[in-house]
């Protein structure tokens, strides 16, 4: 089926989430959100693979939130938690978004071509976030599994308390965040890397370093007390 | 929660517009704090006083009565009474201070004393308070706003936003968060000899950076001071006729996103209310980071 289109403006959020969900229902595999006006909690907990759904404008909180399956693209910036608690599908910002941007994610993919704010990807527990900017205060803190590239800078705390999981990072870390490690990516990685970031249309070319868990945090030893009492 | 706005545009010779938007922008974000909505607005300044919005309630009788009795000591100009406002242009030369402490003796409540200052808040939205005090048209370049979710003190016209750094004219500041070492700094402040009106902490912030001011520091300075200094989390707006800044607390708690181009900044608590102020849907707006100061000369 072909694709609708649905205005935002000033209506209700319900009443634009129950026509998305309606379109969705009828096969439309073509969606577009005109003037999104910066309103919270469009297109959440939308579930539809091969649905593609365009947000013409900035949006603001929770932009497809809780999604499985569609790929949701903003032209515009989005605000807090952007894709959060992704389960799969993505969620592309073609602007900047705010703080909390792919929280506690499972699956999918996060792409914001600038910048964003603090705790980007706490919590992550699976999928792929890319950043093309830089990333604020505390990114990726408990981060568990699930792949997170950073085109630019990291703001202090990066990966603090992180269990697991593959940070790259391109630009300056200003500080790292509690046992979290920092080390050369392999080869294998930038190969990796390249395919992933030249199939979002960003620069594969970065000196980029890899951040991963030290493993201190794991399990409670005595002798690493102080260290603890750090992560605290 | 709370919503916070500021609008500036940076050409003195633009036609000035900042009342609307920055109404417009509380608006917008009404469902951040549905207690109350102010705004504290820069016109052009007076050279031979000051004008002062202070609270008279519901008892008008009273107000007129307080107006003559300023009118003993100094020339007034212009004395409105609108809706438990009193706006008064009162030529002087003694400090701005002095006349809070003559306008307390007459029984009205100060909000503001300014040269260009005019601060206007209440337990209404936005729109109904720009309609309900005439405030469409007001001829600011330079504004800040508030919209009110009470959480640390009383729901009412003297706790909501903006607040006055009394005495210092001129001076206002509108803040989301809340301050943990707040009975500490007013302490200190209060030794110094600063007065209180509320218990409301943002009027700390108030008194606390233009207190810095008066002592010659910079904007800039004084409000990245405030990021070590103030406990808690806040994402705050300071306004003064020669700029505004912004600052977020360590932890980035509150939201704050900023656009500026050549002609204008925009801030705000979220960026729906920016879109109203610049009307671009793709504008790009950028989210201000943990303890970081912005400051923009009026």
């Amino acid at each position: 089926m072909g694709g609708v289109t649905i205005d935002v403006g000033d209506r209700p959020t319900r009443e634009v989430n129950e026509q998305l969900r309606a379109a969705i229902a009828d096969g439309t595999t073509e969606i577009s959100l005109e003037d999104p006006a910066g309103r919270h909690n469009l297109a959440v907990a939308l579930e539809g693979d091969g649905v593609k759904i365009n947000c013409n404008g900035t949006v603001g909180y929770f932009l497809g939130a809780l999604g499985m399956g569609p790929d949701i693209e903003v032209h515009g910036n989005a605000g807090w938690s952007a894709g959060a608690d992704l389960m799969s599908g993505s969620v592309t910002v073609h602007g900047n978004a705010g703080s909390s941007v792919a929280a506690a994610c499972r699956g999918g993919a996060v792409v914001i071509d600038g910048d964003v704010g603090a705790r980007c990807g706490i919590a992550l527990k699976g999928g792929t976030v890319v950043i093309g900017g830089s990333v604020g205060y505390m990114s990726a803190f408990m981060m568990q599994t699930g792949t997170f590239v950073i085109g630019g800078d990291a703001a202090d705390g990066l990966g603090d308390s992180m269990y697991a999981g593959d940070i790259f990072v391109g630009g300056e870390v200003e500080a790292l965040g509690a046992d979290a490690v920092m080390r050369d990516p392999t080869d294998e990685e930038l190969v990796g890397l390249k395919e992933l970031l030249t199939s979002v249309g960003h620069d594969p070319d970065r000196p980029w370093k890899h951040v991963t868990s030290g493993g201190k945090l794991h399990h409670f030893q005595k002798e690493q007390y102080e260290l603890w009492k750090q992560a605290f | 929660m709370c919503g916070i706005a500021g609008f500036l545009q940076k050409d003195p010779n633009a036609t000035p517009r900042a009342a609307d938007v920055l109404l417009d922008m509380l608006l917008a974000l009404n469902r951040r704090g549905p207690d109350s909505a102010g705004v504290a607005l820069y016109g052009p300044a007076r050279t031979d006083g000051f004008v002062v919005r202070a609270w008279y309630g519901d008892d008008e009788e009273r107000a007129a009565r307080a107006i003559e009795t300023l009118k003993e000591r100094w020339p007034l100009p212009t004395a409105d009474l609108t809706a438990g406002y009193a706006r008064l242009e009162i030529t002087t030369d003694v400090s701005a201070g002095d006349v809070a402490r003559a306008i307390d003796d007459v029984g009205l409540r100060v909000f503001s004393v300014g040269r260009s200052l005019e601060l206007v808040k209440h337990e209404l939205r936005a729109d109904v308070l720009k309609e309900t005090y005439g405030l469409g048209g007001f001829p600011a370049r330079l504004g800040i706003g508030h919209t009110r979710m009470a959480t640390e003190s009383r729901v009412d016209v003297e706790h909501a936003h903006p607040f006055w750094a009394r005495p210092f004219e001129d001076v206002a500041v509108v803040h989301n968060g809340h301050i943990t070492n707040y009975h500490k700094l007013r302490r200190i402040l209060e030794m110094n000899g600063y007065r209180f009106m509320t218990g409301n902490d943002t009027e700390l912030i108030a008194v606390y950076i233009a207190d810095k001011l008066a002592k010659g520091v910079g904007l800039n300075d004084a409000v990245s001071a405030s990021i070590d200094e103030l406990d808690g989390s806040f994402t705050y707006l300071i306004a003064t006729p020669e700029g505004f800044g912004i600052a977020r607390d360590r932890f980035a708690c509150k939201p704050g996103v900023v656009y500026e181009d050549d002609e204008i900044v925009a801030v705000a608590s979220e960026e729906q209310a920016i879109y109203h102020a610049i009307g671009d849907k793709r504008a790009r707006t950028r989210e201000v980071q943990a303890r970081e100061v912005l400051t923009w000369a009026a």
